[in-house]
């Protein structure tokens, strides 16, 4: 957009008449918002009922007011079943690549590219040579799937919790990625986020190496892209330092990239929970 | 009193630019004005402000002890969810409370409202509300919604692109006062802060919430990476941080900008979507209990 930024210390002006009418708006705006507001009474009849600021006759009969709908976590397990099947599945395709002379199913995401190379489709355990740079008591802690984008790897931070995990790799000295995980999910509440929901999961598009549906977002700082695989649900985010310039936050080839190319940390887990 | 005026030109926002807008281009000679110390713009009861003044920080809502009030004596109040200022966007509809027992994440009285359409912002002259960030009514109650407010991003559960957090002022106008007013853990956690992240402080929770923090004193935090965190412990100061979608630094209005991330499912067949949900109504029960003094 090209914009200049300037800044300048200006005296007060007088307000002219047509400021004057349009600070007026603003005060009736404000006014109204104040006689629509709600206020909570110290002693509610229930917490559910609360009163409307303004309107006296409430305050001898509140009308009920809907506050809040209670959400529930429910406590999961990762679908282990199908992270074996899929680690199984995997592997024969790349056997079978390999008899046909394929070059092995290296996954990369080079740092100077925007575009990683489409990874050959499926879910591999991460390599040895990953897992001994990464902190082994972080992955110890969780028991969700560990997924993180190959070719990032030297540099990953884990923030490992039981129910939930983060790792985050500086792309370069102006991207970083994450990924965040969680098996637990959360259930319930109003009734038209539950519909509105529903809806949402009706044919998102999927990744097509790790075969699970996507969403992106994006924010003032980068970009999000969730996906749910093996009963759990991930997100991913870039941060960039100019994220309407860089290609990586401003366009969704590079977050979808590094989605796909998701290995597994902790397949170890995989033989652990039958 | 100092009189700062920010002036933007070649027709971006500058707040709009800070808060991630693309606003369609008014003209080519627009100028932006972000008055922190406006004729108007007193917080205080002499200011000659013709708004109101009770209700704030400070205020005397007389006649009102039959409400929760804050430490101030102001009554507090909110709008119900999803009604945002005229013209700033179509809300977003959500009464759910998703984490019923977290602590309010400022230390002090807040205000949740828009930075952008209301006195400070760069489109608050769409509603007549020109001035400057310290309004008294930007540091006043009733709160009011601004999940999906109107922005140049999109957010899954936003019909049109909008803001995919809440903006939570702090108890004062901090250029007025220049007091400190801090962010907290809202949950027992651990806070997710690298170094290579110069725009927000994340905190995971071990039943699988995710919070980010926005526009906090990124250069002096009271927590350290990594580090596990308990319910109400400070992170950092309440700022005024940020940077365009170009990468310049450029300070925004001071405020907390809150997200909240849930692995959301509809039901527990179908496929959670891990991403940010709005915060409000989890927030007016936050609040509740800390006015109660039940945090």
């Amino acid at each position: 957009m090209g914009a200049v930024l300037a800044v300048s210390v200006a005296p007060a002006r007088p307000q002219d008449a047509a400021e004057e009418a349009t600070a007026t708006r603003g005060e009736v705006l404000q006014q109204d918002l104040e006689s629509r507001a709600i206020r909570i009474p110290v002693s509610p009849p229930t917490r559910s009922e609360t009163t409307v600021a303004g309107d006296e006759a409430a305050l001898a009969t509140p009308p009920a007011v809907r506050r809040g709908d209670p959400a529930e976590i429910v406590r999961r397990g990762a679908d282990w079943r199908a992270v074996r099947d899929t680690l199984s599945e995997t592997a024969v395709a790349d056997n079978i690549r390999a008899q046909q002379g394929a070059a092995p199913a290296e996954i990369t995401a080079d740092r100077g590219r925007f575009e990683p190379p489409p990874a050959p489709p499926g879910l591999r355990s991460a390599a040895e040579q990953l897992r001994a740079a990464l902190p082994a008591p972080e992955i110890a802690r969780v028991e969700a799937p560990l997924l993180i984008p190959a070719g990032l790897r030297e540099e990953f931070n884990i923030y490992g919790m039981q129910n939930i995990y983060t790792a985050v790799s500086a792309i370069d000295q102006n991207a970083y990625v994450s990924i965040s995980g969680t098996c637990n999910r959360v259930i319930g509440g109003d009734p038209n986020i539950v519909e509105a929901r529903r809806r949402l999961a009706e044919g998102p598009p999927q990744l097509p190496g790790l075969r699970a549906e996507y969403h992106i977002s994006r924010n003032d700082f980068g970009t999000d892209l969730s996906f749910s695989k093996f009963g759990c649900g991930y997100v991913v985010t870039i941060e960039c330092s100019a994220p309407s310039r860089d290609p990586r936050c401003a366009s969704d080839d590079y977050i979808i990239g590094l989605a796909d190319s998701m290995v597994l940390v902790n397949a170890e887990r995989a033989e652990q929970n039958p | 009193m100092m009189h700062y005026r920010i002036l933007l030109l070649s027709g971006f926002a500058f707040l709009a630019s800070a808060c991630g807008r693309d606003f369609p281009d008014p003209s080519d000679d627009d100028v932006i004005v972000v008055e922190p110390g406006d004729g108007d713009a007193g917080a205080g009861p002499d200011d000659g402000d013709p708004v109101d003044d009770d209700g704030g920080a400070g205020g005397d809502d007389s006649g009102d002890g039959d409400f929760l009030t804050d430490e101030n004596g102001a009554v507090f109040s909110y709008l119900p969810v999803g009604e945002l200022l005229p013209d700033s966007g179509p809300g977003h509809m959500d009464q759910t409370v998703y984490r019923p027992n977290i602590a309010f994440p400022t230390e002090d009285p807040a205000f949740l409202n828009s930075q952008v359409y209301r006195y400070g912002g760069s489109q608050g002259s769409i509603n007549g509300m020109n001035g400057g960030q310290c309004h008294a009514t930007n540091f006043a109650y009733p709160w009011q919604d601004t999940f999906c407010e109107s922005r140049s991003r999109s957010q899954i559960m936003c019909p049109d692109g909008g803001h995919e957090g809440v903006d939570i002022r702090p108890a004062s106008c901090i250029p007025e006062t220049e007091q400190v007013h801090w962010a907290v853990a809202v949950e027992d956690g651990r806070i997710i802060a690298p170094s290579s992240s110069r725009y927000t402080v994340r905190l995971q929770t071990e039943d699988g919430t995710l919070y980010r923090y926005m526009h906090l004193k990124m250069d002096e935090l009271a927590v350290g990476d990594g580090e596990f965190v308990e319910k109400g412990q400070r992170i950092g100061q309440i700022s005024n941080d940020f940077f365009t979608s170009s990468g310049e630094r450029v300070p925004t209005t001071y405020h907390l900008h809150f997200e909240m991330y849930q692995n959301y499912a509809p039901d527990d067949e179908t496929d959670p979507i891990f991403d940010q949900v709005s915060p409000y109504m989890t927030l007016v029960n936050a609040y509740e209990k800390k006015l109660r003094g039940e945090e």
